[in-house]
């Protein structure tokens, strides 16, 4: 590993950093929407009408695993030439996004398969459903901000 | 580990499932419905299946419970989670199996169709008297009560030591299931059956080694004492439930059977019913089948009376909790 930073310097680690932020955000997109989408199924073997209503829920959560692409190619556009230190703040610019990420896709998904189950039971609440889950949003948006902010302010 | 997630598809087909369970209002109007026959067609509108004889109420509520128990099997993937609940059609085909070698008549039509087991197996096993056949929890009581029928022919001890093992089975399966709903649902299933078997022990003075062998060993309530208040009389099994979480069972108790029986059911869905605000995990599930189960047991009081004829108000009265 430090024979390949030496080596490459710090488009290394740049790199590193925007395979993380693809890599483990999209974890998280990726649990959160196979969650929603066990709920969605049950909810539409039973009434396929509510289809529409249950993708809304399952989308929600894939957002994560975009704002992990969004910061990759952002920090992609830097490399070429970055010296240890830029490298190094690249790479820590695209924790934010990686780590919540993860937890607010997984957690987003939890939420949404809730409210999978109140479609089931209650269809003309679903706006409610989408709003829980669309709370935990939130924070994936914050940590995505905050890395945009860090990624620009190298080179 | 964590498998509450295990049930999210489950969970999702069951909540929406739950909008066909009947409320407090379909049952009144089941209840003012007029005959049997309007009831029973009433029954059929609302989606409980086609009648195939009016008068078979008992056929037509088991078909409804078996296409409940199908669900859950589809729903499941792996149903034996939920054995528990069903355990009690194989310990009751058991004894009628038992019952039918011994007195060599046919009991057929005493056979439960929702099983853990399969029943043609356990009815072999007992037929060639090869108890080593069975499970390994039932072939110690199935021997037992064999014997008991063929050297005393008392039929009544038979069934005491048939229902104990099953509600150690119970008891057995709830602890090991690892969920707290599960747990608490085997402890009151034993605890009820319990009180039961203890009142009517001290109301027709059974020794105490009937008593011995019919209860079952359970946390919330001390065994040896049951035993030991039931060959005083009921009114010391009431005393010595006040000292127990279960004290509200002397007042039920004293009201009338029927207002304690409906207790007894009603302690079950009382266990289950925080699980309407649970999202994962299988209590939803469990929750569902002590919904479907109360809601079979309070329609089978409702034709039950209207098919003898009773008025609305001893219906009304012994109509279980409902979970919507």
């Amino acid at each position: 590993m430090f024979q390949i930073v030496q080596a490459f310097g710090g488009d290394a680690l740049a790199i590193l950093g925007a395979a993380l932020a693809a890599i483990i955000a999209g974890m998280g997109s990726a649990k959160g929407v196979g969650t929603v989408g066990e709920a969605a199924a049950g909810v539409v073997s039973e009434d396929p009408g509510k289809f529409g209503k249950v993708l809304i829920l399952q989308i929600l959560p894939g957002t994560q695993g975009l704002y992990g692409l969004l910061a990759a190619i952002m920090v992609m556009g830097k490399v070429g030439g970055l010296d240890l230190s830029q490298g190094a703040m690249l790479l820590f610019a695209s924790l934010p996004i990686a780590i919540v990420g993860y937890f607010s896709g997984k957690n987003q998904g939890r939420v949404a398969a809730a409210g999978c189950s109140l479609v089931a039971k209650k269809p003309e609440q679903s706006g409610k459903g989408i709003i829980f889950a669309a709370m935990v949003e939130t924070y994936a948006i914050l940590a995505l901000l905050i890395s945009i902010l860090l990624i620009g302010k190298v080179g | 580990m964590n498998r509450e997630y295990d049930y999210t598809y489950a969970v999702a087909r069951v909540r929406a499932n739950e909008l066909s369970l009947l409320s407090a209002a379909d049952i009144e109007q089941l209840i003012v419905a007029g005959d049997y026959k309007t009831t029973m067609h009433k029954l059929s509108d609302s989606g409980w299946g086609e009648i195939k004889d009016i008068y078979d109420y008992a056929g037509y509520l088991e078909n409804y419970f078996a296409k409940t128990w199908n669900f859950l099997v589809e729903i499941m993937g792996d149903i034996h989670e939920l054995d528990l609940l069903l355990i009690k059609n194989d310990m009751q085909n058991l004894k009628a199996a038992l019952k039918s070698i011994v007195s060599q008549h046919d009991a057929k039509d005493l056979y439960v169709q929702s099983t853990v087991y399969d029943t043609q197996e356990i009815l072999k096993a007992v037929e060639e008297r090869s108890f080593k056949d069975l499970p390994d929890f039932m072939q110690k009581p199935a021997e037992e009560a064999y014997e008991v029928l063929t050297a005393t022919a008392n039929g009544q001890l038979a069934d005491a030591i048939i229902d104990k093992a099953t509600l150690e089975r119970i008891k057995y399966l709830g602890v090991k299931s690892g969920s707290p709903v599960l747990a608490e649902l085997a402890e009151r299933m034993c605890a009820t059956a319990n009180i039961k078997t203890a009142l009517r022990c001290a109301n027709t003075g059974k020794s105490k080694d009937f008593v011995e062998r019919s209860l079952c060993e359970c946390d919330t309530i001390a065994k040896h004492k049951l035993v030991e208040t039931s060959l005083e009389g009921v009114d010391a099994v009431l005393n010595y439930l006040n000292d127990t979480s279960y004290a509200v069972a002397g007042e039920k108790f004293k009201e009338s059977t029927s207002v304690f029986e409906k207790w007894c059911d009603d302690i079950l869905m009382e266990c289950v019913n925080e699980a309407r605000y649970t999202a994962f995990g299988i209590d939803p599930i469990v929750a569902y089948y002590v919904a479907r189960d109360a809601e079979i047991k309070t329609v089978r009081i409702i034709l039950s009376a209207k098919i003898n004829n009773l008025p609305a108000d001893v219906i009304r009265e012994r109509v279980r909790a409902l979970y919507v």
